[in-house]
């Protein structure tokens, strides 16, 4: 149990991220661990196969105690790890990445590969030094094939331009912790655990990782997207008369209703099967940047408590007063761009949610409607309407489905009453 | 234009056209005059050139290496054979504490336009004595040029600059190449440069830097390897003081691996100085450590399986450079 | 006109060039300026005989022994030596009688021989004195002043022009042992100045007339 902050005694295991025979990456996220002022992510200190996952979710340890082991790639319990490799090597599964060092070579001829403790350098040759220097490839994120792990020429020019460097770990990972560190909350787990290896771009903001990481995952995940435009006169209207809730309260509401009957758009990646509770995360931008805070049991709540409840919340995370229960463990997030009078917005899920609902601003738009009286034919009238998107992946959700989820959420729009 | 001969009369070529070309070029040595030296390089010399410029000595190898600084001194180009490189050391003052520094000592005041021949390198079982490659010793000594020829071209136009340098100069010639033939220019004026190298073999694998009889073993390396897609290039340096560090640089800035290979002994050879030399000026161009190859640290046996077992020969070469390429070093 | 002292005779390149210059028939002069004592040995100890030049003799060169005080014999055996070569006779070997008047070094404290021998042989022995004496009159003591004078004054002079001369620019050092302009482009010299480039920074200035830092 990492020690994650000055204060902190003792922490739970919220959750196991790696399950025991899963292979894990030094540097991927591996347990999340509540704490009494933030669920943190914890990165594994080493890659290997999670050999055991002491505890189940709640179970609380003093800080030092053993709560899982790893066994290192070739150990008795493990196979030589499965992790993505970048460079083209000629069959080198066994051999060590950089860094890694082989530790004991068994007369079966399979290589016990320790990872390296803290502070040990990179093996390089010069020249691949030279290269990865002019073409502003991190040294750190290279996988060595030369002898005892060097990093030679050709596994410099094996590096490709795009995001996958080789830090890329499997994309049924993290748990949606707290992608910022809101003022006030002790550092993330990846600041306290030993450094991770991966290859964060130099100027990054320690802040930006989580996301990095995150977004670098999901730029794999198979996304499909269906989008229509949402008449929403009769919420503005609504609106006007009860005063008693703003849009995004309504859009909660509205989407955390559709998700108990339209299941599949609440899916975790993560198990294949919806989520229990529908919680529901909204986008929020804050001077800490993007938040996302989660109404927590949103289709139990009324359309006002949905709205309180978004309004504190809201202030928490100006404030950097947010908790830890506040922020994460949502089934599906809302992104609304209206309040920056934006038309469209396009969003990623955030894994392992499987679905996004980003909605654009609500503009005065024509509409073709039909005219009063029977056998006139159609005219066009003003009308508000705003623009939805939902994203969503398509290993777990088919376009019918999000179509119906999205007819439905647009028919809300049109017809609120029916929810209230 | 170019004609193919023996490395030996690509010797006696040179001998020729330096000695018409200038009346105080003279030779002296064991055992050259009459019998026309042992690998017959010096035949027919006495006879066009007469007995005075064609010397025999008496086994003196001091008196005969002072008689050429002298000779020198006093305005000659002696051309003094050692018979085999193996007897330099019997006249070492000579050659290290006469010939290579008087010019310095006198404050340039004279010169010492000697060119010492000396047949060196392993052939068959010739025994310990007479069988080094010395060309260490004198690259360490400074003053002196050191020139080793690796074909009939290098032959003839190394021992033409040799003379022609106002300079002492060494001049190896390994005693398996004298039957060796290669093509030569016809143009008599024909000079291979002091201090220039040349690149037998281009190819960006791997570099093989070497010299003399090695060149070829280095070639035949090259050959081994197009077999297994590996492509070499091969620098013959020609000229192993002064070095051409250029052709070095331009090798490894090209290939980023390099085998420096040669006939005489590894440890603080030749190949010792080319190998710092990259270290220090090259780091950046490496990407992998440079590979030294030379003869073990032993005598060279006289019994024919222990004396091919010690040196390198294409195979060796072929190997280093097969294990830099597949990064196993 | 070779030359050189007891202690080189015992050297392998004397007897070697001694052989060749015979065969040879070289227009050579072996002078040997025998002083009985070769750095702290004497020729008693260092060889079997008392006559350096019967070595000649083993080579088939002529050979002849002269006392080297007296200035007026050295010469015309010198003489004699030179016709020979220049007539196409051959070498001549001429052993000069002599002693070493002084240690072999400056401080030598000549623990290898008595001073009573050193002051027997020299108070009998100055060719300068000797040389007056056969002259008689022929020169007279200014005359003899006179030259004495400017021997020493030549002397004075030479030694006067050395400490004086100031010493070489210390780029020196990393040129000029091999021919050719030293800012040419060729292989040596391209070399020569690398290293003259690399070591100066650190080469001290040793002033004129000092003995060097000794380390």
């Amino acid at each position: 149990m990492p020690k994650l902050g000055l204060t902190m005694a003792s922490g739970t295991i919220a959750r196991w991220i790696k399950q025991p025979g899963e292979t894990v990456r030094e540097g991927e996220p591996l347990v999340e661990v509540a704490t009494d002022k933030i669920t943190y992510e914890v990165e594994s200190p080493a890659s290997g196969t999670v050999a055991r996952a002491l505890g189940n979710d709640g179970d609380e340890f003093e800080c030092g105690a053993v709560i899982g082991t790893i066994a290192l790639a070739g150990e008795s319990n493990g196979t030589a790890p499965a992790s993505p490799s970048s460079s083209p090597s000629s069959g080198a599964a066994a051999s060590p990445a950089n860094g890694e060092r082989i530790i004991a070579s068994p007369a079966n001829g399979e290589r016990v590969i320790a990872s390296p403790a803290d502070g040990e350098r990179v093996i390089a040759s010069p020249a691949a030094r030279r290269l990865a220097r002019e073409r502003g490839v991190p040294l750190g994120g290279v996988r060595g094939t030369g002898p005892r792990g060097r990093i030679t020429l050709s596994d410099v020019h094996a590096v490709r331009p795009a995001r996958d460097d080789g830090v890329t770990p499997p994309a049924s990972a993290p748990a949606p912790a707290s992608a910022a560190a809101p003022a006030g909350v002790p550092a993330p787990a990846s600041a306290a655990v030993p450094a991770a290896k991966t290859a964060f771009p130099p100027e990054l903001p320690a802040s930006r990782r989580t996301i990095y990481r995150k977004m670098t995952e999901v730029a794999l995940l198979p996304l499909a997207q269906v989008e229509t435009v949402a008449r929403v006169d009769a919420v503005k209207a609504l609106m006007e008369r009860r005063a008693d809730f703003a849009w995004t309260a309504f859009a909660v509401h509205a989407v955390a209703r559709i998700l108990r009957e339209h299941a599949e758009l609440r899916t975790d990646a993560t198990t294949g099967a919806p989520f229990a509770r529908i919680d529901v995360g909204i986008a929020a931008d804050t001077p800490h940047g993007l938040i996302v805070p989660v109404v927590r049991g949103a289709d139990t709540r009324s359309l006002a408590e949905t709205q309180r409840e978004i309004v504190r919340l809201a202030a928490a995370a100006r404030d950097g007063t947010i908790g830890p229960d506040e922020v994460g463990g949502a089934c599906f997030s809302i992104s609304n761009v209206g309040p920056q009078r934006v038309e469209r917005v396009a969003p990623l899920p955030d894994p392992p949610q499987t679905a996004i609902l980003g909605i654009g601003a609500a503009t005065q738009r024509p509409a073709v409607v039909s005219a009063t009286g029977p056998g006139e034919g159609t005219i066009v009238v003003p009308a508000w309407m705003l623009t939805c998107v939902l994203t969503f992946d398509h290993r777990f959700i088919d376009g019918a489905p999000a179509a119906r989820f999205l007819a439905a959420f647009a028919s809300a729009c049109a017809d609120p009453g029916v929810l209230l | 234009m170019s004609r193919t001969i023996s490395f030996s009369d690509a010797t006696l070529e040179a001998m020729q056209e330096e000695m018409r070309r200038d009346p105080t070029v003279f030779l002296m040595g064991e055992d050259i005059a009459k019998q026309g030296g042992i690998f017959g390089q010096f035949k027919g010399l006495p006879q066009e050139f007469g007995f005075d410029r064609v010397r025999d000595t008496p086994i003196s190898e001091a008196a005969l290496v002072g008689a050429g600084v002298g000779a020198a001194l006093t305005g000659c180009r002696p051309v003094v054979d050692m018979h085999f490189a193996d007897f330099i050391t019997c006249a070492m003052d000579e050659v290290v504490n006469q010939a290579a520094k008087l010019r310095y000592m006198f404050g340039e005041q004279c010169v010492v336009p000697m060119t010492l021949r000396a047949p060196d390198g392993i052939t068959k079982s010739a025994g310990s004595q007479h069988s080094q490659a010395l060309e260490g010793w004198f690259v360490h000594t400074p003053g002196l040029e050191v020139v080793v020829p690796a074909d009939a071209e290098d032959a003839k136009g190394l021992l033409k600059a040799a003379i022609r340098s106002d300079n002492p100069t060494l001049y190896f010639e390994h005693k398996m190449l004298f039957p060796r033939k290669g093509p030569v220019p016809d143009d008599d004026d024909f000079i291979v440069p002091i201090g220039k190298a040349k690149t037998m073999r281009d190819g960006k694998d791997v570099a093989i830097v070497t010299y003399g009889i090695t060149v070829g073993r280095a070639i035949e390396a090259a050959t081994l390897l197009e077999a297994d897609g590996i492509d070499a290039t091969v620098i013959n340096l020609r000229t192993v003081w002064p070095l051409d560090y250029g052709a070095i640089v331009d090798a490894v800035a090209r290939t980023h691996r390099v085998v420096v290979a040669h006939e005489a002994v590894r440890v603080g050879g030749v190949g010792a100085e080319i190998a710092a030399f990259i270290g220090e000026h090259c780091f950046d161009e490496l990407d992998a450590p440079v590979v030294r190859l030379g003869a073990a640290h032993v005598p060279v046996p006289f019994a024919p399986v222990l004396q091919e077992a010690m040196y390198p020969k294409a195979p060796m070469i072929a190997d280093a450079a097969r294990r830099l390429v597949r990064r196993e070093i | 006109m070779c030359f050189f002292g007891d202690g080189a005779t015992n050297r392998g390149p004397f007897h070697e060039n001694l052989n060749l210059c015979a065969i040879w028939n070289l227009p050579a002069i072996f002078v040997l300026e025998n002083n009985r004592y070769a750095s702290t040995t004497s020729t008693a100890e260092t060889m079997k005989i008392a006559d350096v030049s019967i070595r000649a003799d083993g080579y088939g060169m002529p050979a002849a022994i002269v006392d080297g005080f007296d200035a007026f014999a050295v010469h015309d055996a010198l003489g004699a030596a030179v016709a020979r070569a220049r007539s196409g006779g051959g070498p001549t070997f001429v052993e000069c009688k002599t002693y070493r008047a002084r240690g072999h070094y400056i401080g030598d404290p000549e623990r290898y021989r008595q001073k009573a021998e050193v002051e027997d042989v020299m108070s009998a022995s100055d060719p300068i004195v000797r040389m007056q004496a056969q002259l008689g009159d022929a020169l007279s003591p200014d005359e003899f002043e006179a030259l004495w004078h400017a021997a020493r004054d030549e002397f004075a002079d030479a030694v006067e022009f050395a400490r004086s001369s100031p010493s070489p620019e210390r780029e020196e050092a990393f040129f000029g042992a091999y021919t050719g302009d030293r800012n040419a482009n060729d292989p040596v010299h391209v070399i020569e100045a690398r290293e003259r480039d690399e070591f100066m920074p650190f080469a001290p200035n040793v002033g004129a007339g000092s003995q060097g830092s000794g380390h």
